[in-house]
């Protein structure tokens, strides 16, 4: 019975059902224009205009929040159809993407504390893969000797403004002064406007129909108001609408034509090959390979270290040393990575640093800590599990000789612990590799990051980290090897079969 | 002075609920040897381990050359120094199985008595030759018999110069016709004149090798005395039903 409602429910739903979706995607980290609400639903002028829109265009709307430094590849590879997310129009992206006629104008704007006279010198944050990003790199001389920081989100900037990471930011000069007002940043706009710019909706090379109904739709609802209310709703202001087709007469140019259905294979031959790619962009993965390979072989040392430390403690039999040992691993092993990273950052590199009152602890420094705290107790745990490992007669022994129990521990039990753990430690330490492409969060450049930045400067949606994976697996197959051999050398004294003991 | 080497009086040793030492006289003499023999659980090895402190009495006293051991206040560095003075052998052997068989024998001389490595090299040498064991020098633990490993145990234990060597079941784990070696390396070592307490289950052992035996039952010595009397003429029943199970 309840099945055949069922099935009456879903013949009765199919005629509703007959439209189909749109899915127009986001990054839901750029307040005003993208957010999430209290339930995790996209909204924002850039959530309210893509459903007016697609509502327009007879589709169903159906947003999607992703990534904004993956947000074209998304696209590129059919994850969703339109990109409404405040992308500003430029050449390079209107190579690679159509874009339909701007919906909002803005601009880049920087933002200093008060009292800043002038940018000598500032450390300055920005989202990475952004036209700010690209506009500060092609004009070092308005920033004289800053130093530049990239950050995930303007989110993230306010929160390095506060923890003082960075001394001002540039950003989108509606977005900036939302998180500043939001945020209670110490910063205000500082200078000029760096340049205005418009923003699109982004589009596959092979829709230029979708443009084209897309931009029908945005002429009517600012011909019926309904552009303006919305834009009064987030932003907070009317629009000033004469500056918005002033920049549509700008655009005529670029509106896709009839004949667009054969440009996608143009673009492809216009595009550079993979392989010339790849070599243009080999320095970039290699000073990316070596940020992965320098946390990972100075935590390795160090963790194992720690994590002996902590195993011994952990089989101590002072109760408070066993206790804090475990808790140690315990809370460690129980928190995720990433979580660890922001900690070690946002706040104990903030703490220190402005206890000491100079830059003690770097985004370098704080990744350390957090890799080798985080490694230190999954060693600790190896080891832990190592030295439990070894017989009680291996005590007695050394004890009948007359050995103190350190004594005992350094020279009997912990070499017969390494042995019996450095399997384990070996795969520690490959996991340890890859974890180190975490962070990126905190703005370190390794090798996932690199990719990620190719993936945005060459258009190429995944082959980058086809690349980044081939030389992560370069890295793993050597220290395999390393510790395959170390293994041996470590079981020569068992032979083909168990020792007594 | 006496020539009592060690001397334990009303000894008890409780795990928990379980009382293994229900008041345990004892009394070694230099040069002598002394075998402790009874039924499994009777608390052999742990009075011998309570000889050297590898385990602590709950109760009781030891007396060490004449001087009081005030066990329950020792530092741990003097119990260090009692069990470097007390060799001990065990049944399962417990070599170190990453170091080679002269490392073994040279760890204790080099990190607990200080030795240069060169003469601690050298004595090791001299007492793997002693045990029959000079071209395994090199050898890992694991390259070895039983026999073998048992030889490098008490060729480790000797390396400290001990004034008494605690054997506990050294060839409980031993095939049968590696077992005459051990012996003969052992009574060899007491025609020396070291003085030696030995748990064992091999009453031809007790009989060729000791001086005097005690019987153990239920965490007591129910009989002592010269080897002859014990073993073929034992007085306690418990004992008199063991020796016949021993040796029908």
């Amino acid at each position: 019975m309840r099945l055949l409602l069922l099935i009456l429910a879903l013949a009765l739903a199919a005629p509703l059902a007959a439209q189909e979706d749109l899915r127009l995607a986001m990054s839901g980290a750029f307040q005003p224009f993208s957010t999430t609400d209290d339930e995790g639903n996209l909204v924002g002028f850039d959530a309210d205009i893509a459903t007016v829109l697609a509502e327009r265009m007879d589709y169903r709307p159906v947003l999607v929040q992703n990534d904004w430094a993956a947000i074209q590849a998304g696209l590129k590879t059919g994850k969703y159809e339109l990109i409404c997310g405040s992308m500003a129009i430029t050449d390079e992206r209107l190579e690679t993407m159509h874009f339909t006629l701007p919906y909002y104008v803005s601009g880049a704007q920087v933002f200093a504390r008060p009292g800043t006279s002038s940018m000598q010198g500032l450390r300055l944050g920005v989202t990475e893969d952004s036209t700010y990003a690209k506009y500060i790199n092609a004009h070092p001389d308005e920033f004289p000797d800053c130093t530049i920081t990239q950050f995930g989100s303007e989110a993230e900037i306010v929160a390095a403004v506060k923890t003082n990471k960075v001394d001002a930011f540039v950003s989108d000069r509606i977005v900036g002064g939302f998180y500043i007002k939001k945020g209670g940043a110490d910063v205000a706009p500082f200078g000029p406007l760096l340049y205005e710019e418009a923003c699109g909706i982004a589009a596959r090379k092979d829709s230029p129909e979708l443009v084209r109904k897309a931009n029908a739709a945005l002429f009517e609802i600012v011909q019926d108001g309904t552009y303006a209310r919305i834009y009064d709703k987030w932003v907070g202001v009317e629009p000033d609408l004469d500056v918005l087709l002033k920049s549509w007469g700008d655009f005529q140019q670029h509106i896709p034509h009839e004949a667009a259905k054969t440009e996608p294979t143009e673009v492809e031959t216009q595009k550079p090959g993979f392989a010339d790619t790849v070599k243009s962009m080999l320095p970039l993965f290699k000073t990316g390979a070596i940020m992965t390979i320098q946390l990972s072989l100075l935590t390795a040392v160090i963790a194992i270290l720690l994590g002996t430390l902590i195993g011994i403690g952990s089989t101590a039999k002072n109760p408070l040393i066993a206790r804090l040992s475990q808790g140690y691993i315990l809370i460690v092993r129980g928190t995720p990575l990433l979580v660890q990273l922001f900690i070690a950052y946002y706040g104990l590199a903030t703490v220190l640093n402005s206890a000491v009152g100079s830059e003690v602890v770097t985004a370098f420094g704080a990744a350390l800590i957090a890799l080798v705290v985080n490694t230190g107790a999954y060693n600790a745990e190896t080891m832990r599990g190592g030295i439990r490992s070894v017989g009680k007669g291996q005590w007695e022994a050394a004890a009948s000789l007359g050995m103190t129990r350190m004594k005992t521990m350094r020279r009997v039990v912990l070499p017969q612990a390494f042995r019996n753990s450095v399997a384990s430690l070996g795969n520690n330490l490959v996991v340890l590799i890859k974890d180190t492409s975490l962070v990126g969060a905190i703005t370190l450049i390794e090798l996932t990051y690199t990719a990620r930045n190719v993936v945005f400067q060459s258009g190429h949606a995944f082959m980058p980290f086809i690349v980044a994976a081939v030389f992560y697996l370069a890295i793993i197959t050597i220290v395999d090897l390393g510790m395959k051999g170390w293994e041996r050398r470590m079981m020569r004294s068992v032979g083909g079969k168990q020792a007594m003991a | 002075m006496s020539d009592v080497l060690l001397q334990g009086s009303n000894l008890h040793k409780r795990f928990g609920d379980l009382h293994v030492l229900k008041g345990v006289d004892l009394k070694i003499h230099k040069r002598e040897v002394v075998t402790l023999i009874g039924p499994s659980g009777s608390g052999k090895s742990t009075l011998l381990r309570c000889l050297n402190l590898l385990e602590v009495p709950n109760e009781g006293e030891l007396v060490w050359n004449g001087d009081a051991l005030p066990y329950q206040r020792m530092t741990s560095a003097e119990i260090c120094a009692h069990r470097a003075r007390t060799g001990m052998v065990f049944q399962h052997f417990n070599l170190f199985p990453h170091r080679r068989v002269i490392e073994n024998v040279m760890e204790g001389p080099l990190t607990v008595l200080g030795k240069p490595r060169g003469e601690a090299e050298k004595a090791a040498h001299q007492l793997l030759d002693r045990v029959g064991l000079a071209d395994k020098a090199k050898a890992w633990p694991s390259e070895l018999s039983g026999g073998q490993q048992q030889r490098v145990a008490i060729a480790r234990a000797l390396a400290m110069n001990p004034e008494v060597l605690l054997l506990d079941e050294v060839t409980s784990a031993l095939d049968v016709e590696l077992i005459a070696g051990i012996n003969d390396l052992l009574a060899e070592l007491a025609r020396e004149g070291m003085t030696m307490v030995v748990v064992t289950h091999d009453l031809s052992f007790a009989r060729r090798v000791s001086h005097r035996v005690c019987f153990m039952d239920e965490g007591k010595i129910v009989e002592r005395g010269p080897k002859d009397e014990v073993i073929e003429n034992p007085q306690a029943e418990r004992a008199r039903e063991f020796m016949a199970a021993l040796t029908s």
